[in-house]
Parts: structure tokens; sequence; C-alpha cells
């Protein structure tokens, strides 16, 4: 059952915190590590973050107050613990090994990634290359499928910047697209 | 371009984020996390120890206090013990330990209102020289002669307890100055000038206050 369906009905309250935090994590787990991915794209911070997010989630599980849903709760989570990430040490001091990975990611060019990967993967990769104020909006209206009101309590932003900033994202995307280009100055 | 929008979430679990999932060793690793957090929490090392340092330390003071007012509780009993058992002249007489009382002399007052001699001749001085009180004495003569009268009895009182042969002598001149006070109010001896005999006897008083109280 889901977890909203159980707080809805009264019975999750009924639960014991351990008992919570699996619904949590088999509900959510796999959302907050991919969204965690849309902002690291790093498969193994994503995990990292994800494993925190559910760690925090247990530590407030008491003190959360319902007054949004446990989803928004949980993503709420993550973005926070993700744009923590970026203003981190570990963030601003790339790795030399990092570079040498984005540089691999770069030098292929439009022709290769057309001929070698689908080209689903290719959108993929463009919405991930998009620049992150753009990417968060992107992912979290058309991937995790959320409304305007509900990015707009998450990101603690007016709807209105979330359409204009969803317009511009489908505008840089569109353009990318027909460029075959890779952005990588996403951050 | 709206279709790319519309099938993203398909696109993406597809491609790029087809390998990322929480995996039952991500689930794992938050269930470790807790678990020690939490398992740290239960033992409660620290508080435990602050307990028995705090219970210790109260147990220590407790039993500290008690000693101590058992100890003064017990001297205290003691002392009182002693008092009790003594004349009102031996405690005026308890500065000097080697000097002989005896109770049967008849110059020792059985309960000076005096600790000691400076006591004494300071209140002598200032009760021969005041003015009587309205309720007691009319004339300011009978009061003086009241007041030689106990200066007297006082100076041989202390006179008889001192040792030492100056303040002996001091004492008493200034009983004998104050007893020729007390005479002249007499109707059977002959009279003096009083004013001159009280002059006298403040001289005397005077006399021991410069050689005995100024001195110390």
């Amino acid at each position: 059952m889901m977890f909203e369906e159980l707080n809805k009905n009264g019975e999750a309250n009924e639960l014991s915190k351990e008992q919570r935090l699996e619904l949590l994590m088999n509900q959510f787990g796999r959302d907050v590590v991919r969204l965690a991915f849309t902002y690291t794209k790093e498969k193994q911070l994503a995990e990292d973050i994800a494993q925190e997010v559910f760690i925090r989630c247990y530590q407030n599980l008491d003190v959360f107050r319902h007054e949004s849903s446990y989803k928004t709760w949980v993503f709420r989570i993550t973005i926070n613990l993700c744009r923590d990430y970026f203003r981190s040490w570990n963030y601003k001091h790339i790795t030399i090994s990092d570079i040498f990975n984005k540089l691999s990611f770069t030098n292929r060019t439009p022709e290769t990634e057309y001929m070698n990967l689908e080209k689903n993967r290719v959108i993929g990769e463009k919405v991930l290359a998009l620049p992150l104020k753009y990417r968060e909006v992107i992912i979290l209206y058309y991937y995790e499928e959320m409304s305007y009101n509900q990015i707009s309590k998450l990101l603690n932003m007016s709807q209105q910047t979330i359409k204009s900033r969803l317009h511009r994202a489908r505008l840089k995307l569109q353009k990318s697209l027909e460029k075959g280009e890779l952005d990588e100055s996403y951050i | 371009m709206n279709h790319i929008f519309n099938d993203l979430k398909e696109i993406m679990d597809s491609t790029v984020l087809k390998e990322v999932n929480f995996s039952e060793k991500n689930k794992e690793n938050v269930r470790r996390s807790l678990y020690k957090t939490t398992s740290k929490k239960t033992i409660h090392v620290k508080p435990i120890f602050m307990n028995i340092i705090s219970i210790s330390l109260t147990c220590l003071f407790l039993i500290g206090t008690n000693y101590f007012l058992i100890d003064k509780l017990e001297l205290s009993s003691k002392e009182e013990g002693l008092a009790t058992n003594m004349t009102v002249d031996e405690t005026v007489s308890n500065g000097a330990s080697d000097f002989h009382i005896d109770k049967n002399n008849p110059d020792i007052l059985p309960s000076s209102e005096y600790k000691n001699v400076e006591e004494f001749i300071i209140s002598a001085k200032y009760e021969l020289n005041s003015n009587p009180p309205s309720f007691e004495n009319p004339s300011k003569e009978l009061w003086q002669l009241d007041v030689a009268r106990w200066i007297t009895d006082y100076a041989k009182h202390f006179a008889t307890l001192s040792t030492d042969k100056e303040e002996i002598k001091l004492l008493q001149n200034i009983e004998e100055a104050s007893l020729r006070v007390f005479k002249a109010g007499d109707p059977i001896e002959p009279k003096e000038n009083q004013d001159k005999l009280v002059a006298n006897l403040n001289l005397a008083i005077d006399e021991f206050i410069k050689q005995k109280i100024k001195e110390d």
C-alpha cells in the first residue's frame, strides 16, 4: 500500500518509526536517488545523498507536521542536500579524475553521439546538461510530474517564476537538441 | 518537441537513469547507520557517568557536612558543660590561667557586669560625668555618690583579680578616690567639697586610662 494512502487513513501513525522508514524507502527510494542524480550527475554521490535523505527523514519523522505530502517533504530534503553539496568544499575542489571524466564526455562529437547512442540517451543527456535552475524545473515538472503549485512550494519560488523558467528551459533544450551540442556550463 | 517532454520520464528512465536505483544495499546502509546511532543513544554512557559523579559528590558533601556538624556539636556540648560547672567569677578570670581565685574573698563580686577591667573603667568614666537619669536620682550629687559606690566595689574587685602590680596600684587609687566621694555624702562624716573629690576621682580614672588602656 502507498504511504500517502496509509497516512490518509491514519494507519501510518500506528506504525513504528522503523516501519514508516521502510515504507518511505520503498516508495520514494528510487525517485530520491534519481532526483539526486539529476543534480549531481554522479551515481555514487546520488546514492550517498539518498541514504542521507532517509536518515534525515527517520530523525525528523516525529516532528513532521503534515503541512505537505510526504513526497514533497522527502524531495525537499533531497534538493536541500544536493544544494548543500554544491556549496561544499568537495564540490568546489573537483578532483582531476572528474575533469578527465568530463573531458571524455564532452569530446564526443554530435555525429558520434547520433551514430553510437540511441536518440533517447541523447535527450536524457541534454536534459542533464541544462543549467541547474532549468534542469530542476524540467525534472520536477516533466519527470516527477509535479504541479506548479507543488514545485513552487518545494523550491520556495512563485509559480510565475516556475512557469518562466520552465519556458526558458524548454527553449534551451530545443536549441540544444537542434544544435546537437552538449553544454557543460550547466551549473 | 512536446512528445519529448511528455515522454521524458520514460526516456530518462530507460537511458541516463536506468542504472540509478536505490538498491537493497543502500537501504541496508541506512538501517545500519540508524542502528549505530540508536544503539549509541541507548547505552547513554556519558549521562550515566555524569550521574555517578553527581551522586558521589552529593554523598561526599552530606558525609562531610554531617561529620562537621557532629564534631561541632560534641565540641559545643563539652564547652557548655564546662561553662555550667564554672562560677561567674571563674568565667571573668578565665583569661588568667595561672591565677588562683579565692571564692570566699569578699572583695570579689559574685556577678560582675563587666567582662574586663577596661570595660569597667570606660563605663565608670562615662557614668561619673553624665547627668543622672531623671526617674532615679533627682540630683547630680546623689547620682555621683551612687556611681562612686559601685566604682569603689568594682575597683576593689578588679584589683583583687589582677596580677599586674601597676594595674593594682592604679585601681587602688581609683578605689580610694571613689570611696572619698562616697563618704562625702555621709551625713555623719565631715563633708568635703564633692566636686573637688569627683575631680580627683576623674584624675585617677584618667591615669588608669593613660597607663593601661591607651598603651594597648
